[in-house]
């Protein structure tokens, strides 16, 4: 800071440096417009810029000036009307009047806008003006202080119109700007100045002092809310940080801010945290600690008992730091000196806030930067935001609140820490916390101060230790009540109590000044000590000490006599100097109205063994009358009058002198508040300076977060391009204003869509596919409303799926739609396809929901049922026409399809149903995948059985109506058939032989016919037996018993032909017993009737076969012609004439026989070798084919 | 839906439709081997029937005279039996005959019909001094052979069954919207009506051997009538005659 300002030349020209930014093009343009070209001052433009890139902020500004604007490179010697503007690696400096371009620092904070603004001020003083426009950070506020200072004019930006409020808030917080107004204010505001330099606008109100009664009124008000009483705080201090805050929250008079505070107990705090400066950090002199470990803590742990705990004190701890700080050191100390004594440290301070950040222990990496990796990792831990300080250091400081100034102290403390903390106290308050400190000290303890920080009115009480820092031991006995002072915030009276207390010092140092006073003979004197405080008096001193007008003090020099305050400051500096006695004759004293020579001598020595501290004892010894007495009172005789005029003129400067001295002392004191004051806003801005970085810190983690969320997104964003440049499917995306914001490259073509179209409403596009009330339906998707796929198709015919759904957003809420395109066409074409199937299928076709409800039903089924789709279409199956499939069975069927996977076929239903009447139905039911659907269904399929239970009853009433005729036909013909073999029986019988051999022929002829006939009845009746028996007379029959039975029935004709019927061993058969012997019997009788010409050789044989047995019947007959074996079986197929006789209906029998069997018969022949015919019998005997189960 | 799932749907119907088919078959394979049945049964028993008769009767003429009463009786018996033997065989043919083969009905002149169906049954006519008359009758869509034995079979039933002394058979027609209906009248006992349903039947005769017959004439008549598109129907109360009704297609 300039302390006066220099003398410039009132012709020079104004210079306003302009300072910003971020926001700043737009800020300089904004001032650029509203300047004149004609101002007749220079403007210096400094903006933050980035050195790796050129500039072209000069073309750029260049437009909207109406003055020339230059970029400095090099030396410029600065001329009004003229803009000039600072350059990408450059700093600007100025220096009479001439720009210096320097390079930037390659490292550190680069200020450039302070360190102009500062260069300007020592330039120009008064005609310096400091403009800040927007930015961020702190850049150009204390640019603007020095140029304040300098008495120059200092403006800055508002808020509302910066587009970055850090920089001119920073400034206007600090109190350095004269004006707060927007640009173009600012424009007017300086070229009236240029104009006119006596204009001068009144500065905002806002940055007056502050009423004494507010103030008090703000105080009592914090008090109230928080219980921290800053009364006693230094005024300086917390007026800053009233306006500080005043100016944070907008307010421009203390009146209004005062009102505020009434009823905002936030604010109330706010403030007293605002004025609770908690700045710290760890190791924060590192030397102090040094000094801690060298003298400190051995003097403490000497001839300590190790069970005895050193007990520490760190008053006003703030967030931790310098408590952990002296707990690293001691444990680093004891570890080092093999000591396992056990400390404890108390840490408190007035801040809630703080001791919480404190007790925690956890601090952000930067803030251990001062900490040495070893440290490091010795006595922190990494945790998720930083490090932790170790459980073992943890454990031994204790964390409270503790408000130095009220509370009580601890007591029985080794050593007290309580840096920075008396610099923002009042004096009063500083007596009363030093005096706690003292109480709570032990005798061997030892204070820490801050390095601004002195012992003060307490200097009796401490000692200071030797070194640079701040380190007090205690010098008073101990639990001595610490000294009370009624009044004082002047250095004297701090004097005069320390006067007071000064009487007694420690016993050794008695000891030692008694045997030196004994070694001098005991002649009167003081002990001093290295201030020359009279520490004691000893014996009659009064001849050459006394009281001086003034306050009292103890001080030695001016408690002396006239005459021998030289030679007493002569005589201890010699002493001092050479550390030895050394001593002054031939000081003349006027005492008790004579005058009597003195001789003073001064011997050093040391207070302690341990302490360095020195002494000196000061002796006063009558000269023995000698030469000097003769001498002296021949001049004074001689001289009398000169020499009293002398005298007197002589006291007169003594007293001038003193007066001096005393006025110095007072400057000295007051210089040293200032330097306190000082030290405290340099406290101050060390905090702001720490707010900033840790808000630096935190725009770094967040420039991280948002680099690394950055590459993320970008990630994402490419994985999303990459996805719909890879898939197939168009789709576009569209915002709520519908307009395009992604799309793929499929849809490209279908919508004419271009790149360049991203941006455009999705509306004006010209698709290739009908897409009508598109509009509609996006607004209506985005509503969450209908997302039902539709079928549309595209000029060329091609058939494709819209689906339009709602895109989510980052708040949940639908911000668009996504309108997708799925070529279906195959599908839909194959649906068709099937949809064609389905509805060509002459089945009814039902497609049932999981509710059963009709989904869907095809052209048959409305045909067949004769109903229509409305009443079909959502309803239940079960509510259909006239309930005819409300049938608990059915339903039991369809309500497991879908839980149990089952399917049902066949399940008959015969009902009289709605317009169609009475039918046969029979359903089938499965569960059928539909991709259409999202749910599954099932495919219910009818069939209308009605037609084939029709035949099928007509099959059976047919056969049932042919056997019933071929019964009575049979019946019917008995009759008469009796009548004419009974006749021509009885007429053979009766005439044979009567009426001649001709009538004889034609009785035979008539008698043979009418057998004939009757055998062939008996054929007939015996087939149609067979058919029209019922089919449940299958029972297990003994094959052998029954070709018993048929041989029987053959007898005769086996006996005539002299047939020889073996058999194998046969089987049991599940059969009809009758006609299995009719079987037999016929194929029998056919070997027999068809032999050859050896007499008949049958053969029955049975084998067994996986389904049942193989019968054959082998006979050594003429045989078959093998183009005849398939006639055979043919009814009345007779093959040979009439000289064989025969029904032509027996192997028919046997066929039907066997086809009932559900077995099969054929026959293995060749002509002239006999036939075997075959036949196999199930094992199991299956119904009749012509049936249906059920 | 796709394929997949109709092909099942369709397989399922292709076997329904086949069963139905069969059946169809089996039934018209059914009546076909029974026809055959009925016709080789029928041509194998006329052979040996012919024998019988054809020497019964050589018998009978050529010793006739010198035969005593018994053995006329015997073979008045013997070919009174072949003859019913063979009128049953040849109306089984006949039954069984219409529907297969049979022409595709033409317009035919009824009124030509009835003189031949009266020819026919002049003989029974003249026995039975019956009286038959008739109001003109329309052409008709039918076959000639076919339709001479249904009005034939009818009058002849009617006079059968007609009053015993003197019966009265009156044939008439009726032009409606469906076609041309003609009815056969008689002044017979009539039928009651829980029997009316069964007259239509083969081998249902309601009457015992007193009157004569061989149980398919009515049946063949419905068949033949049905084989040409119309219906056969009865009215009868008991005790005072029966009608027969059949339809044709108008000509």
């Amino acid at each position: 800071m300039a302390g006066e300002p220099a003398v410039f030349d009132p012709g020079a020209i104004w210079i306003v440096g302009v300072g910003a930014s971020a926001g700043g093009l737009e800020a300089f343009t904004e001032l650029l417009i509203h300047l004149p070209h004609d101002t007749g001052m220079a403007f210096v433009l400094i903006q933050h810029l980035d050195p790796s890139h050129e500039s072209h902020l000069t073309e750029l500004l260049s437009r909207e000036s109406k003055m020339p604007v230059t970029e400095v490179k090099g030396e410029t010697r600065v001329a009004a009307n003229q803009v000039y503007l600072i350059s990408p690696q450059r700093n600007l400096t100025i220096s009479g009047g001439v720009l210096y371009a320097s390079a930037r620092p390659a490292t550190g904070r680069n200020m450039p806008i302070d360190s102009f603004l500062h260069s300007l001020a020592a330039d120009r003083g008064n005609r310096a003006i400091g403009v800040i426009l927007s930015g961020t950070a702190s850049d150009g506020t204390l640019g603007l202080k020095a140029i304040k200072a300098a008495g120059g004019s200092t403006f800055a930006q508002d808020a509302a119109t910066a587009r970055y409020d850090g920089m001119p808030r920073s400034a206007i917080a600090a109190g350095v700007v004269d004006f707060v107004l927007a640009p173009a204010e600012i424009a007017r505001q300086v070229t009236a100045m240029g104009r006119n330099p006596a204009f001068q606008v009144a500065p905002p109100a806002a940055i007056g002092l502050l009423e004494e009664s507010s103030l008090s009124k703000i105080l009592r008000l914090v008090s109230g809310a928080t219980g921290v009483d800053f009364t006693h705080y230094k005024r300086g201090t917390l007026e800053r940080r009233i306006k500080r805050r005043m100016v944070l929250r907008g307010f421009e008079h203390l009146r209004d801010y005062c009102r505020d505070l009434e009823h905002n107990r936030e604010e109330a705090s706010a403030l007293c945290e605002s004025c609770l400066i908690t700045v710290t950090a760890f190791f924060r002199e590192p030397t102090m600690f040094e000094e801690l470990k060298k003298r400190v803590f051995p003097a403490l742990l000497e001839n300590r008992p190790p069970e005895d705990p050193l007990r520490i004190w760190v008053a006003g701890c703030a967030s931790g730091e310098e408590a952990y700080s002296i707990a690293i050191c001691l444990q680093e100390f004891l570890d080092d000196a093999n000591l396992s004594t056990p400390f404890e440290i108390f840490a408190t301070d007035i801040s809630e806030a703080a001791i919480e950040l404190a007790r925690a222990g956890t601090y952000p990496g930067t803030a251990l930067a001062p900490i040495s990796a070893q440290r490091l990792a010795r006595f922190f831990i990494k945790v998720e935001r930083g490090y932790q300080v170790a459980k073992i250091v943890r454990d031994r400081c204790v964390f409270a609140r503790h408000n130095l100034a009220q509370d009580p102290p601890f007591s029985r403390l080794d050593l007290i820490s309580c840096c920075n903390v008396l610099i923002y106290l009042g004096p009063e308050l500083q007596r009363k916390v030093m005096s706690t400190l003292h109480y709570a000290l032990k005798p061997a303890g030892f204070l820490v101060l801050g390095p601004s920080e002195s012992i003060g009115t307490l200097s009796a009480s401490f000692h200071q230790a030797p070194g640079t820092h701040k380190i007090y031991s205690v010098a008073t006995p101990p639990g001595a009540p610490a000294p009370l002072s009624a009044d004082g915030r002047h250095a004297p009276v701090r004097l005069e109590r320390a006067q007071k207390v000064g009487g007694s010092p420690a016993l050794d140092v008695l000891r030692e000044a008694d045997s030196l006073v004994l070694a001098a003979h005991g002649p009167p004197g003081v002990v001093i000590d290295d201030d020359m405080n009279i520490l004691q008096v000893r014996g009659r001193t009064a001849p050459y000490l006394e009281l001086s007008p003034g306050e009292p003090t103890n001080k030695l020099l001016k408690l002396a006599r006239e005459g021998l305050i030289a030679g007493l400051g002569k005589a201890i500096r010699t002493a001092r100097q050479t550390n030895a006695v050394s001593s002054e004759n031939g000081f003349r004293i006027e005492g008790d109205g004579q005058l009597r020579d003195v001789a003073i001598k001064v011997t050093p020595f040391g207070g302690s063994p341990t302490s360095n501290l020195r002494y000196y004892l000061v002796l006063f010894e009558d000269a023995a009358p000698g030469a000097g007495p003769k001498a002296k009172p021949r001049a004074a005789t001689r001289d009398n009058g000169t020499s009293a005029r002398l005298r007197c003129e002589l006291v007169a400067t003594r007293h001038f002198l003193q007066s001096l001295v005393e006025d110095n002392a007072t400057t000295l004191e007051e210089l040293r508040e200032a330097n306190e004051e000082a030290q405290a806003g340099n406290e101050e801005l060390e905090t702001a300076q720490e707010e900033l970085e840790s808000a630096n810190e935190e725009l770094n983690t967040l420039n991280e977060e948002l680099k690394i969320s950055n590459v993320e997104f970008s990630k994402v964003n490419r994985d999303l391009a990459n996805l719909l440049e890879s898939i197939s499917i168009p789709l576009v995306m569209v915002g709520r204003d519908l307009r395009i914001r992604r799309f793929t490259r499929t849809i490209e073509p279908m919508l004419n869509l271009i790149a360049s179209d991203v941006g455009r409403s999705i509306t004006d596009l010209q698709p290739q596919v009908e897409l009508p009330d598109l509009r509609r339906l996006l607004l209506g998707a985005m509503e969450g409303g209908d997302r039902k796929p539709r079928d549309i198709r595209d000029s060329y015919g091609r058939w494709y799926s819209l689906r339009v759904l709602p895109s989510v957003g980052i708040d949940g809420k639908n911000d668009g739609a996504v309108l997708m395109l799925i070529d279906i066409d195959a599908a839909k074409r194959g649906l068709d396809f099937a949809e064609a199937i389905v509805e060509t299928v002459r089945e009814p076709l039902v497609i049932l929901n999981q509710h059963l409800q009709v989904v869907k039903a095809n052209k048959a089924f409305y045909q067949t049922f004769r109903a229509v789709r409305e009443d079909t279409e959502d309803r239940l199956i079960y509510d259909l026409g006239n309930g005819q499939w409300n049938i608990p069975k059915l339903r039991e069927l369809l309500e497991n399809i879908l839980p149990a996977h089952s399917t049902f076929r066949d399940f008959e239903v015969i009902h009289e149903f709605q317009h169609v009447g009475r039918k046969v139905m029979l359903l089938n039911g499965s569960e059928v995948f539909n991709p259409n659907a999202q749910a599954r269904t099932i495919l219910l399929a009818i069939e209308d059985a009605t037609d084939r239970k029709q035949a099928e009853e007509a099959l059976r009433t047919t056969n049932a109506e042919l056997q019933n005729f071929a019964y009575a036909l049979t019946h019917d013909l008995q009759e008469p058939l009796r009548m004419v073999v009974n006749f021509t029986e009885l007429l053979g019988r009766e005439y044979a032989g009567t009426l001649g051999d001709e009538a004889d022929r034609f009785i035979a002829y008539s008698v043979e016919g009418a057998l004939r006939i009757e055998a062939l009845l008996k054929a007939l009746l015996s087939y149609w037996e067979v058919a029209e028996r019922s089919h449940d007379t299958f029972t297990p029959i003994d094959c052998r018993a029954v070709l018993a039975k048929a041989l029987l029935n053959l007898q005769a004709a086996v006996a005539e032909s002299g047939a020889i019927v073996t058999s194998d061993p046969l089987p049991t058969v599940e059969a009809e017993e009758v006609l299995l012997m009719q079987l037999f019997q016929n194929l029998i009788s056919n070997s027999i009737k068809y032999r050859g010409e050896a007499a008949p050789q049958i053969h029955i044989s049975a084998e067994r076969e996986p389904s049942g047995w193989l019968f054959a019947v082998r006979d050594n007959g003429m045989g078959i012609e093998p183009q005849d074996c398939e006639r055979v079986f043919g009814m009345f197929k007779r093959l040979h004439g009439s000289e064989i006789p025969g029904t032509g209906i027996g192997l028919a029998l046997c066929k039907k026989v066997i086809d009932r069997q559900g077995g099969r018969i054929w026959v293995e022949s060749e002509a002239g070798h006999g036939a075997t015919f075959k036949f196999t019998i199930p094992a199991h005997h299956k119904a009749d084919s012509h049936r249906r189960a059920g | 839906m796709n394929n997949v799932e109709t092909e099942p749907l369709q397989r399922a119907l292709d076997a329904e439709t086949h069963l139905r088919l069969n059946l169809e078959r089996q039934l018209a394979r059914a009546n076909a081997e029974f026809e055959d049945f009925i016709s080789m049964a029928a041509h194998n028993l006329r052979e040996p029937l012919r024998d019988v008769a054809a020497f019964s009767q050589l018998l009978a003429e050529t010793y006739a005279g010198r035969l005593d009463s018994d053995a006329d009786g015997y073979l008045d018996r013997i070919q009174q039996g072949a003859a019913s033997i063979q009128s049953v065989l040849a109306a089984v043919v006949d039954y069984w005959a219409v529907g297969t083969g049979g022409r595709e009905p033409s317009p035919t002149d009824m009124e030509a019909v009835l003189c031949q169906a009266l020819l026919r049954a002049d003989k029974q006519i003249v026995a039975r001094n019956a009286v038959v008359t008739h109001d003109p009758l329309p052409p008709a869509m039918g076959d000639f052979e076919m339709l001479t034995k249904v009005l034939h079979h009818l009058i002849h039933n009617a006079i059968a069954y007609g009053d015993a002394a003197s019966p009265r058979v009156h044939i008439s027609s009726r032009l409606d919207e469906l076609g041309c209906q003609f009815s056969v009248r008689d002044n017979g006992l009539g039928i009651a009506p829980a029997f009316q349903a069964r007259i239509f039947c083969a081998f249902k005769r309601l009457h015992g051997r007193e009157y004569p017959g061989n149980g398919l004439g009515l049946a063949f008549c419905k068949k033949a009538v049905e084989g040409l598109g119309g219906r056969m129907s009865v009215e009868s109360t008991l005790g005072s005659g029966s009608t027969f009704y059949f339809t044709l297609p108008s000509a």
